[in-house]
């Protein structure tokens, strides 16, 4: 179905049912901040009020409703991450997909980045998190290991109390993978 | 994405390289202010050839001419009559498409004086009233001729404005705006009394350029005041001729002047032109040639005269102004079209930079649609913003022309041509922005997203 969609049908999935947050954020450094969260809801055709009204409740949920009229260039690492969390949830989509939404984060910032995510996630949206970082990957609650394309490992933590753990074609062995949610991954 | 949002996030991308769009506009700039600037220099041009036409009487009048007989009569030369007031009197009487009829005769090398001042009229003749209407002249102060004044051969005249500031003193000399009606001036030696003279006629801009001069001080004449020899002041030469006239009636010009002028003082009956005016200028053909049997019939089938209509020189007029207009238009065009291409190169090195931005707005769900209007929007704003900018320099451009070129054929800046020169480069600008936009909407989003 995704296959043989129009170039027109495809930009509508990708504006209403799949948020997008990136490694290195993708901001538009000409808008503010705002402006950057709105910019979806300009596409899927909002008017203005509610666009606004819309994207102060998105920034309100990563707490960064008080830095509106900044630029991405006069913001941290994690702020301006956040800030393209608000955006990609802004059109409530299906799902999120997050590519090492850390991965250009310190530790810490990523920290929290994640406790967003979390939080989102027991929300009960949709997050696919690609990492690199193990510690990372610990932190969620169904993994999917893919190693030189193929599929290595799943744990889903959520049946894990039935145990159900796949390995098919691992190499590496489960690391405790009945572990509940550590807290600190740092 | 609604286009309020669009243009004006085409503005801050103006804004945002402000050094760069200027460069951009800049062809824009100078092609609309060509534009503008040309079309004003046009105008003018036709403004200055209009006024003129009309104080030389307007299209429809015809002039009569004498003309050498043709060949094949070349032995009735001798016998042919020239132009007289039978002439005259048959037109009126038997050329119903002829409107007007004046004849003129003319006192060559006349002089007028008073007292110790003295002026050479631009032409001295004895006229009917017939030439109020033939050469549009307007009487602002007395009256014109009378029947009494024809019949009686009365020793008075009529003036234009100039022949008054050479005797008694302009106004701009005196302070005083003088009206010499019943004054006594001497043509020829011979007393005549002033009893009207006509209003003061001049062009737009020599106007506007006495009004100005009246705000000045004036500078003071050191020593007497002297005559400036032969020369008119500046001015264009259709209306200083109509201000240096001076009219008689056609019998006092004839009982004083022209019964014993001939050659061994025998009385020419010639008259010096004929000038008549059609009923209307669709059917100048019919009146001429209405006017040329009545003639053939007084001259007795001698062709002596012939016809010249202004028609002639208002075509020339029109495909002179024409030519300019097309000219200077193409050249505008041309410009306007490199500023064009000037934009064009811009919003396609911007894309190119703008890839990475491009691929985000596409991630986020921008359509290839939302994403070239974005693109032409922005070209056109350029394209406006230059084509004001331009407008404006064009006033400067206009201010600078008139400085350079003549001053009766001032620059006027018409609104239409700005009209045009504003449709004109947002046509560039959308024509410029169809390829850098569709370019920028085929853009696919994974991998403008992993440009760097």
């Amino acid at each position: 179905m995704i296959h043989d969609a129009s170039p027109r049908e495809l930009a509508r999935i990708r504006n209403q049912k799949i948020g997008f947050v990136f490694q290195f954020f993708n901001l538009l450094p000409k808008l503010n901040v705002l402006q950057n969260v709105e910019l979806p809801m300009i596409y899927s055709g909002l008017a203005g009020r509610e666009r606004r009204e819309r994207a102060v409740q998105a920034l309100r949920m990563v707490e960064m409703d008080n830095r509106a009229k900044h630029r991405p260039m006069q913001l941290s690492g994690g702020q301006q991450q956040r800030t393209a969390i608000a955006r990609a949830l802004v059109n409530n989509p299906k799902i999120v997909f997050a590519d090492e939404p850390t991965g250009n984060l310190d530790s810490h910032t990523g920290e929290v980045i994640l406790e967003l995510f979390r939080k989102l996630s027991q929300e009960g949206r949709t997050i696919a998190l690609v990492t690199h970082d193990p510690e990372i990957a610990a932190v969620t609650p169904r993994r999917i290991e893919i190693r030189d394309g193929k599929i290595a490992r799943h744990v889903d933590l959520k049946l894990a109390g039935l145990d159900r753990v796949n390995a098919e074609r691992g190499t590496r062995n489960a690391e405790q993978a009945a572990n509940p949610q550590s807290p600190t991954a740092n | 994405m609604n286009l309020l949002n669009t243009i004006l996030v085409g503005l801050k991308e103006i804004w945002a390289h402000k050094f760069r769009s200027l460069l951009t506009m800049l062809g824009i700039i100078l092609g609309v202010a060509s534009l503008v600037g040309m079309a004003a220099i046009v105008k003018g041009m036709e403004n200055g050839l209009k006024e003129t036409m009309i104080a030389m009487g307007g299209a429809d009048k015809v002039l009569l001419e004498d003309q050498d007989v043709p060949a094949y009569q070349e032995h009735l030369a001798e016998e042919a009559p020239g132009r007289t007031m039978v002439d005259v009197m048959a037109l009126r009487q038997s050329a119903p498409l002829i409107r007007l009829v004046s004849p003129e005769m003319a006192l060559n090398n006349c002089t007028v004086t008073r007292g110790d001042k003295m002026v050479n009229p631009s032409e001295c003749v004895g006229v009917w009233p017939a030439v109020l209407d033939m050469n549009l002249h307007t009487l602002q102060h007395g009256r014109f001729f009378t029947d009494l004044d024809e019949e009686k051969a009365n020793s008075v005249c009529v003036i234009g404005t100039g022949i008054r500031d050479e005797l008694f003193g302009s106004p701009e000399k005196t302070g005083q705006d003088i009206v010499p009606i019943g004054q006594q001036v001497l043509i020829n030696g011979q007393p005549f009394t002033i009893v009207g003279m006509f209003t003061r006629y001049e062009g737009e801009q020599e106007r506007k350029e006495r009004e100005l001069a009246k705000t000045k001080p004036r500078e003071k004449q050191a020593g007497p005041a002297r005559r400036r020899g032969w020369g008119r002041g500046g001015g264009s030469w259709a209306f200083w001729r109509k201000n240096y006239t001076v009219y008689l009636p056609m019998n006092t010009m004839w009982v004083r002047f022209r019964s014993a002028a001939g050659a061994n003082n025998i009385p020419d009956p010639r008259l010096t032109d004929i000038d008549v005016k059609v009923t209307s200028l669709d059917r100048l053909e019919p009146a001429l040639q209405q006017a040329r049997n009545v003639l053939l019939m007084t001259h007795r089938g001698i062709e002596d005269f012939s016809f010249r209509t202004q028609e002639n020189q208002i075509q020339s007029i029109n495909a002179q102004i024409r030519n300019a207009r097309l000219s200077g238009g193409i050249i505008a065009a041309i410009s306007l079209i490199v500023g064009g291409i000037g934009i064009m190169n811009i919003m396609l090195a911007s894309i190119n930079e703008r890839i990475r931005e491009i691929g985000i707005c596409k991630a986020i769900g921008a359509t290839g649609l939302a994403i070239f209007l974005q693109i032409l929007v922005e070209s056109i704003v350029v394209a406006l913003v230059g084509a004001l900018a331009g407008l404006a320099a064009s006033f400067g451009l206009v201010r600078l022309l008139a400085m350079v070129s003549p001053s009766q054929n001032s620059p006027v800046v018409t609104p239409t041509a700005m009209v045009i020169a504003v449709i004109f480069s947002a046509c560039v600008g959308i024509v410029a922005g169809l390829f850098p936009a569709f370019k920028a909407a085929r853009l696919d989003p994974i991998q403008a997203l992993r440009y760097e």
